[in-house]
């Protein structure tokens, strides 16, 4: 039969997201929540603040005092990276939620309805999309001025296209199903057939896409963060430390090297958890090709 | 007695000739009536315009009154109430009929919560008292199981309970057996019978297979390329076939009189909606051909009270 070889593995997508064993899944879980605990607790006991300037301590290489050395104004390496990564953090975790609640009821409505509406949604997201991200987000940021909050509106915005398509693609395909059918035959409403039916069954794929697009969120703020389109120093980001300790790259390795390892780490345990979920929700089993 | 259903002069079109045309059944209160007929003959079409799910492209004409109520141009509103209550469906397949990401349990108690207020322990009773009633074993346990957990006949079971919940006074099966193996057909079968029986719920039940509407129906109708060609009594069917379609159906069943045999087969197929011939649909395959069938397409002839034939040769002027 062949219902039984597609649908079972296809089939518990929600307890299968909880019980994902998939080594990447685990070690992508891992790096994030330890970043995100000590992004939280570091800053706390550290006797240093993030903006405390120490002169006498400036670009002092790793030390007891200082673990990770510190800038040329004599602030704490460490303590800075970790409260950058919380600001990242934030704006990954923001930005997919923005982009994950914009996105989704779209996609769905446009996957379930096709046609008209299918056109009237999916157009101006296409068109969206054919923009860079980059491009998008400065026009945004450019409009709503500098800040956090803007930051992680804009990259969520730019992003929803995104999750729009994944969700109209794998409604498309859950809509046809027999139980959608069925579910109607039993007197069940479109509203009820959506959220009830078509949702669980199609939101697997997206979390898989939010889970990788947070990774791209930290990269993007960190971009940002660069050129000064996002947090505003002295506060401290991962992008504006690499911006203005890069003049040091030569005397102080350290204070760039830091903030570098830090997005990567962090973009690295997004994606491992984006490609684990992605492999242990692939119903053949199978690595795809993005 | 007054029909349940009564279907009149029903045609559907989905843009490329009738799928179903000028057809009238009447199934009554308690009534099990099975509809048998090749793939392709509009035999779920019409189970789908009973229950109002055909893809709006369809064009729907004629009448279809289930206790009173007029279901071509229901409201949707309207139409929801009824479905699941009143009239329901047991599905093809019934794996793919469950959705993948509930529990049996939730499914059934999602129906009955849709329709009726009332709390989760009230509905997982009456599921548990449903599910025992066809036949699952350890439904408390059951409640909890996924679909792909289940065995296809274990599947079929709760289909046809979720079917049932909320005893509708009338179902349409759509070939609710047909894709199980034989032993387990006939142990699904026998609950539905029983079930259906008990409850007195009307049935029209859709499938191909003659030894099942045999053993479930107490009127066949014959379906031919979007029409009833032949209705009669299950007995009558089976032992005096009018139709020439319907001898050649007969004859091409294993078991009946063949045994040892070579199976006879109805040379052709069952004609597109696109390209139907102008008089009887089955002039093109019928061993009894003349030419008037190729003219007019064949009167529906009242053999008996009850029995009806589409075929100038059972006419009485001919």
């Amino acid at each position: 039969m062949v219902t039984t070889l597609v649908t079972p593995s296809r089939a518990r997508t929600i307890v299968r997201l909880l019980r994902v064993t998939d080594k990447r899944f685990l070690i992508g879980s891992a790096i994030v929540l330890v970043m995100a605990i000590a992004s939280f607790v570091i800053p706390a006991i550290s006797p240093y603040g993030p903006n405390e300037i120490i002169p006498q301590d400036a670009l002092s290489g790793p030390t007891f005092q200082h673990l990770l050395g510190s800038d040329d104004l004599g602030r704490d390496v460490l303590v800075r990276v970790m409260a950058g990564s919380r600001i990242s953090l934030g704006v990954a975790i923001g930005s997919g939620f923005i982009a994950v609640l914009l996105g989704v009821p779209l996609g769905l409505i446009a996957g379930f309805s096709s046609g008209v509406v299918d056109n009237l949604i999916m157009r101006p997201l296409d068109v969206l999309m054919a923009f860079p991200a980059i491009l998008l987000a400065v026009v945004i940021v450019a409009f709503a001025g500098t800040g956090t909050t803007v930051l992680i509106i804009a990259i969520g915005v730019v992003y929803t296209p995104v999750i729009a398509r994944v969700m109209r693609a794998t409604t498309m395909a859950s809509r046809t199903q027999t139980y959608v059918d069925v579910a109607r035959a039993r007197g069940a409403s479109t509203l009820r057939i959506l959220v009830r039916h078509v949702l669980p069954n199609s939101i697997g794929p997206v979390v898989v896409q939010a889970s990788l697009l947070m990774g791209f969120a930290i990269l993007l703020e960190a971009a940002f963060s660069f050129i000064g389109l996002g947090v505003r120093p002295p506060n401290p980001s991962l992008g504006s430390m690499l911006a203005s300790e890069r003049d040091f790259l030569a005397e102080a390795p350290w204070v760039v090297i830091a903030p570098g390892v830090a997005v990567m780490v962090l973009v690295l345990g997004f994606n491992f958890i984006g490609d684990g979920l992605r492999d242990a929700l692939d119903p053949l089993g199978r690595a795809r090709t993005r | 007695m007054t029909p349940l259903l009564e279907i009149r002069s029903l045609s559907v079109d989905y843009g490329y000739g009738a799928v179903i045309r000028d057809l009238s059944i009447t199934v009554s209160a308690g009534e099990i009536v099975g509809l048998v007929g090749e793939s392709g003959c509009g035999k779920t079409t019409l189970g789908w315009s009973v229950l109002g799910l055909l893809p709006r492209s369809a064009r729907v004409d004629g009448s279809i009154l289930f206790d009173g109520t007029e279901l071509i141009g229901l409201q949707a509103r309207k139409r929801r109430k009824l479905l699941g209550v009143r009239l329901s469906l047991i599905p093809q397949a019934a794996m793919a009929s469950l959705d993948p990401m509930f529990t049996v349990g939730h499914q059934i108690r999602e129906i009955i919560l849709t329709h009726q207020r009332g709390g989760r322990a009230g509905a997982d009773a009456r599921t548990v008292g449903r599910l025992r009633e066809v036949g699952v074993a350890a439904p408390e346990a059951r409640l909890r199981a996924f679909p792909h957990e289940l065995s296809g006949g274990t599947r079929q079971r709760v289909a046809t309970a979720a079917a049932m919940i909320l005893n509708p006074s009338m179902l349409i099966a759509d070939e609710p057996t047909s894709s199980l193996d034989v032993t387990i057909q006939a142990q699904v079968l026998g609950v539905l019978r029983s079930v259906i029986l008990e409850h007195g719920t009307a049935v029209m039940f859709i499938t191909h297979d003659l030894g099942v509407v045999a053993q479930i129906s107490d009127r066949i109708a014959v379906m031919y390329a979007g029409e009833i060609v032949e209705e009669a009594s299950a007995q009558e069917l089976f032992e005096d076939p009018k139709h020439p379609y319907t001898k050649k159906l007969l004859a091409a069943h294993p078991g009946f009189s063949n045994k040892g045999q070579r199976l006879a087969t109805i040379p052709g197929s069952v004609p597109d909606p696109a390209q139907r011939p102008g008089g009887c649909s089955f002039e093109p395959r019928c061993p009894v051909a003349i030419p008037l069938c190729q003219e007019d397409r064949p009167p529906w002839v009242a053999v008996e009270s009850d029995r009806h034939v589409r075929c100038v040769h059972c006419a009485p002027n001919h």
